[in-house]
């Protein structure tokens, strides 16, 4: 999840996400590289979402992942009791 | 992407200061061995490093990192300066160069080249320090919470920053800025603005649109702290307040910035930049010369006020989510099964 693919990133995780119900899970367990604008587009995901009162969830992170969301303290933008 | 913008002013940079490097070598073969040449060689290793860190350059910064160890040591007179020395010295500037250019060219540095990195710098070894010696693997800039340890005479400082919208595009990343921050000191506090997140349909993937305010503990001066920002001074706003400074400088922080006041106030307080009474009065004084007879809410209560209208994020997605009549089934995305290995670089 980094520049390189965040295009089809953006492009996947919105698709259809006028539907979505009122709770999404994402699981980033398998994540193998994230940067400034994979973080981004998951904070526009929820940005989006909240508008229309859907959570956002996170079900799994890795260590990588889970350090570099403490080091941006972005836990609060997202639920994690699932 | 392209890798035209910062990443080259890096490239040249580097060339100058390995240029530098060499000279300053040569001449103390020559002897000279004046303050002056020992001080621009340490300087050079360690600009570069430091450079290198705000691209997460993990291999030049950790070499080099070992060899400004060494040139700090010589600088200071703890390590005498005779052929050996000069000898292990000099390939690792060539070490250092040949690095360089794997990055300029995109080029991955094979298994050969780490195992000469190895070899220079185990030849380094009897001039190191002996912290260095038991812990050659946290010398990378990565900045874990075990390389910084805490010391009471460090302050506070806040920096806020709101960085080129072309960024990412030019091949940086904040987190590298972050982790330079981290060699400098403990952050104890950030928040990551996301209230310039454009709408869906104006997002574009590879603009950066994230704020950050930031607390950064460190008794680092504020030219070494404006070097985290010194490849992205350009399109960006960097606003770096000095420990204890007066609170009329927070104010104006908050002025400047295009987000909500109060947001912004809250966040200065949670980091305890400022005091809420500090700020009430500071904004109550400025108020009560702008209109001298109307009662002013203080900042306090509009903070309070605020959680009703605007709370936390989490907050407020959770209690809407608890206003939903019935319980809805989850969705799960699942981003191991989304993301086809190609993608992963």
């Amino acid at each position: 999840m980094t520049i390189y693919n965040a295009a089809q990133l953006k492009h996947d995780l919105f698709t259809d996400h006028e539907n979505f119900p009122a709770k999404v899970v994402l699981d980033l367990y398998a994540v193998t590289e994230i940067d400034t604008a994979g973080l981004q587009i998951l904070l526009l995901l929820q940005k989006t979402l909240a508008e229309r009162s859907v959570v956002v969830y996170i079900a799994r992170m890795n260590d990588e992942v889970e350090q570099i969301f403490q080091a941006l303290d972005l836990n609060g933008y997202f639920a994690f009791d699932v | 992407m392209n890798l035209d913008g910062a990443l080259q002013t890096f490239f040249a940079e580097a060339e100058e200061l390995l240029h530098a490097m060499e000279s300053g070598l040569l001449s103390m073969e020559e002897g000279d061995t004046d303050a002056e040449t020992l001080n621009a060689v340490f300087r050079a290793a360690h600009t570069i490093k430091g450079s290198a860190g705000l691209f997460g350059l993990d291999n030049i910064v950790s070499f080099t990192h070992i060899l400004e160890n060494v040139l700090d040591r010589v600088r200071d007179g703890k390590v005498e300066i005779n052929s050996a020395l000069l000898s292990a010295l000099l390939p690792c500037r060539d070490h250092i160069a040949t690095l360089v250019d794997d990055v300029m060219s995109q080029r991955d540095t094979d298994a050969a080249c780490l195992a000469k990195g190895k070899e220079l710098l185990a030849a380094l070894e009897p001039w190191l320090d002996d912290s260095i010696k038991q812990k050659p693997a946290a010398a990378s800039s990565s900045g874990n919470a075990a390389e910084a340890t805490p010391t009471f005479d460090k302050s506070a400082w806040h920096i806020s920053v709101r960085l080129g919208p072309d960024l990412l595009r030019n091949g940086m990343d904040p987190l590298s800025i972050l982790r330079y921050l981290r060699t400098l000191g403990d952050i104890t506090h950030i928040t990551t603005l996301t209230d310039n997140l454009p709408p869906l349909e104006a997002f574009d993937p590879e603009t950066l649109y994230l704020g950050f305010e930031i607390t950064l503990y460190s008794d680092a001066d504020q030219g070494a702290i404006e070097d985290a920002f010194m490849f992205v001074r350009e399109d960006s706003r960097i606003q770096i307040i000095p420990p204890r400074s007066h609170t009329d400088a927070y104010i104006s922080l908050i002025k400047s910035l295009p987000e909500n006041t109060h947001r912004l106030g809250e966040i200065l307080v949670k980091s305890h930049a400022v005091t809420y009474q500090e700020l009430e009065q500071a904004l109550s004084t400025q108020k009560q010369q702008a209109k001298e007879l109307e009662p002013v809410a203080l900042l306090g209560d509009i903070l309070v006020r605020d959680q009703a209208v605007a709370p936390a994020l989490v907050n407020a997605a959770l209690d809407k989510q608890k206003k939903m009549p019935k319980k809805p089934a989850a969705r799960k995305i699942n981003l191991s099964a989304w993301m086809p290995s190609a993608w992963i670089i």
